[in-house]
């Protein structure tokens, strides 16, 4: 979950933010991360990118990028 | 209302990793590189603002140049929002972000991120969610700084109501080679080198 | 200086035809130009439908004796550009003052990507040539000089409201007196950058596109040009020429929200309506349609909507997005719709949409479906939004 959350650091490019700074279950759009649906999208490619999952319907975005803890249990059901 | 009775109450500039802001340099910001000149000058600025990481350098350039001519300029606040627009010219687009965008799609990465600035006018929608500013705006390409034209332009909107404070400039970058310069137009009479002209425009752009 | 801008003449080429009269009759007969990709090299030719003009580069090149390697913004830039150009009369040795204004995203684009995938496997090969145009002004440039319109050239490139743009600057320098003939308008043309790019944000319909219906889920990639005659009133008559209709009032504005989203009410558009009303002196029940900027994603669709019944309330105007013939046009979207708008006052006509069913939750608009004949269009307002927040309304007025 660490590795998860130093990736999506990187992709967002949020510079002000530790990678430790975000709780597991931190629900991550909300204020305190500033996230927008541009950041949604790129959390798609991230999935993409480092673990092959091709998320094709945004309907199923905001549970699966609810928290780290929901990216990382989604990762993990559907790696290639 | 005549011309005459405009005037440029701001200017500031960036331009081989220097900071210029109404004729003086800001000298607290050092950087031997593009990226390090806008990460040094956003921490110096303490912005909290994390979209701006998020930006491409063209739109960080123009952002961070709008951010050192509005800074401690109080000519904006009694003035309605909708009245304040900006007319912006490059030579290059948003051709340095386009050319990054293409060379990620030929590595299979389609990133929405990037995409979402290949388009010059981005630049104008970032100073605008930052400062609210909900007037008329409007980007050009041309080969050259077309100060007449831009001067023709902004003269037209401030005479005819539609803006009562306008935002001009230039703001170019290609890879290593960028410069910006923006000035803030509002009513009144500040002397005879602050007047809305070309010549001072034209003092203020070769002083970047 | 003069108060009365008119619009005399148009050009047009798109999905939904190669000239005026062709994308009339393609709405007369309920034909979508949206169609399964024929000449886009994409890796999704199977994937999203496209609005895709019916000629390939050499056609549209040998229409016009022009290097078919030349790109293909500046083949369709040129074809609307030049359609436009033969409606303006010898001038009779009269010396006029003409300018040449064209909005686009793209540029050269299209050649420089098919460049890059050579240079990128291998830096000793792709042929220079092919970047040469890459630039948003080229194809402008190139075009103003084909057609001796060479006192005024500009580009302009604000996304989405480019060409409307370019119409609303041609108008003020006419009114300034500054210039006497005006070729306004815009061009872009299919990439695989803008696909790929739009696709990223997933707002692209796998299927034709649903503008303005609750069960939209994107919009379709189309391409075109369309460029308009302006003239004062004074030069039209010393022409001897006829108008389409006048530009009545325009205004631009920043919805300051988001980069690529409309604000929830759609404030940038509210604005920009509520200015070009204010400008052409009309009262909302004076407009009598309504070409939206309708792309068929739920963010703008809902946002214009609910601009459009702020102002419409509680009789709203006949609507519709002709975007669901010709895809979105991107930089030539404005002028596209502009030619749409002068024709519907015109011939008194009205452009449907091409699917709906399900009318929009919480609104209560509801678009014209089918291409109807001998109706009185006195005013129509034309919407035009662009990424960065650039909002554009146009009022096209009938003349007596």
């Amino acid at each position: 979950m660490q590795n998860l959350k130093v990736q999506i650091v990187d992709q967002l490019n949020l510079k002000d933010i530790k990678p430790e700074d975000i709780g597991d279950d931190q629900p991550l759009f909300v204020e305190g991360l500033g996230l927008d649906s541009i950041d949604a999208l790129e959390l798609i490619v991230l999935l993409q990118q480092h673990y092959g999952i091709k998320l094709t319907k945004a309907e199923e975005g905001p549970e699966v990028f609810r928290s780290v803890t929901s990216m990382a249990k989604y990762i993990t059901a559907n790696k290639k | 209302m005549m011309s005459g009775q405009f005037c440029i109450s701001a200017f500031a500039g960036i331009n081989n990793e220097r900071i210029i802001r109404n004729g003086g340099i800001i000298s607290d910001v050092n950087a031997t590189s593009f990226d390090g000149l806008m990460d040094a000058a956003y921490g110096s600025m303490s912005l909290a603002y994390p979209k701006f990481h998020k930006m491409d350098s063209l739109s960080k350039l123009g952002f961070m140049t709008s951010e050192y001519l509005l800074m401690n300029n109080s000519s904006l606040e009694t003035i309605d929002k909708t009245k304040v627009g900006l007319v912006i010219s490059n030579k290059s687009s948003s051709l340095d972000t386009d050319l990054k965008y293409h060379n990620m799609l030929m590595k299979g990465i389609a990133s929405p991120a990037v995409f979402v600035y290949t388009l010059p006018n981005i630049l104008i929608g970032e100073i605008c969610i930052r400062n609210k500013f909900k007037g008329e705006s409007v980007f050009f390409i041309t080969d050259t700084y077309n100060i007449s034209n831009q001067v023709s332009y902004i003269n037209l909107l401030l005479n005819s109501g539609i803006l009562e404070a306008c935002i001009g400039g230039w703001v170019e970058l290609m890879k290593d080679s960028y410069k910006s310069f923006l000035y803030l137009v509002t009513k009144g009479d500040s002397g005879p080198e602050k007047e809305f002209k070309e010549d001072n425009l034209l003092k203020m752009f070769n002083q970047i | 200086m003069t108060d009365t801008v008119l619009l005399t003449g148009l050009g047009i080429i798109s999905a939904v035809g190669t000239n005026v009269s062709e994308s009339i009759d393609s709405f007369r007969q309920h034909r979508s130009g949206i169609r399964p990709c024929r000449y886009l090299g994409t890796i999704h030719k199977d994937v999203f439908p496209l609005g895709e003009v019916q000629l390939s580069n050499s056609e549209l090149a040998a229409m016009h004796g022009l290097d078919s390697r030349l790109s293909r913004t500046i083949l369709l830039s040129f074809h609307a550009a030049v359609a436009a150009f033969n409606t303006i009369p010898d001038q009779k040795g009269r010396l006029y003052k003409k300018g040449f204004i064209s909005g686009s995203s793209v540029g050269g684009m299209d050649r420089t990507e098919l460049f890059f995938e050579d240079f990128t496997k291998d830096k000793l090969t792709g042929d220079l040539r092919e970047v040469i145009n890459h630039d948003c002004g080229k194809p402008t440039d190139f075009v103003a000089e084909k057609l001796g319109f060479t006192d005024f050239i500009s580009t302009v490139s604000t996304a989405c409201s480019s060409s409307a743009n370019s119409i609303m600057l041609g108008t003020r320098l006419i009114k300034a007196g500054k210039l006497d003939i005006v070729i306004a308008g815009g061009v872009d043309s299919l990439t695989k950058f803008t696909l790929n790019g739009f696709n990223s944000l997933m707002i692209v319909d796998k299927e034709q596109c649903r503008p303005l219906d609750e069960s939209r889920v994107g919009l379709n990639l189309g391409e075109g040009a369309a460029y308009v005659v302006l003239m004062s009133d004074k030069v039209a008559k010393e022409l001897g020429v006829e108008a389409y209709c006048s530009i009545s009032g325009y205004a631009n504005t920043n919805d300051s929200f988001h980069q690529t989203a409309l604000s929830n009410d759609g404030n940038g558009p509210f604005l920009a309506m509520e200015a070009a009303l204010k400008m052409s002196k009309l009262l909302p029940s004076q407009i009598d349609y309504i070409n939206m900027h309708g792309t068929g994603t739920q963010n703008n669709d809902m946002a214009e909507g609910k601009a459009v019944e702020r102002i419409f309330h509680p009789i709203y105007p006949k609507l519709s997005s002709t975007k669901s013939f010709t895809g979105h046009t991107l930089g030539a979207s404005g002028a596209v719709e502009a030619v749409f708008s002068a024709i519907a006052i015109k011939e008194g006509v009205l452009f449907p949409n091409f699917h709906y069913e399900n009318q929009m939750a919480d609104l209560n608009i509801v678009p014209v479906t089918k291409f109807t004949k001998d109706q009185k269009i006195d005013n129509v307002l034309s919407n035009s939004f662009g990424f960065g927040g650039n909002c554009t309304a146009l009022i096209f007025s009938k003349v007596n």
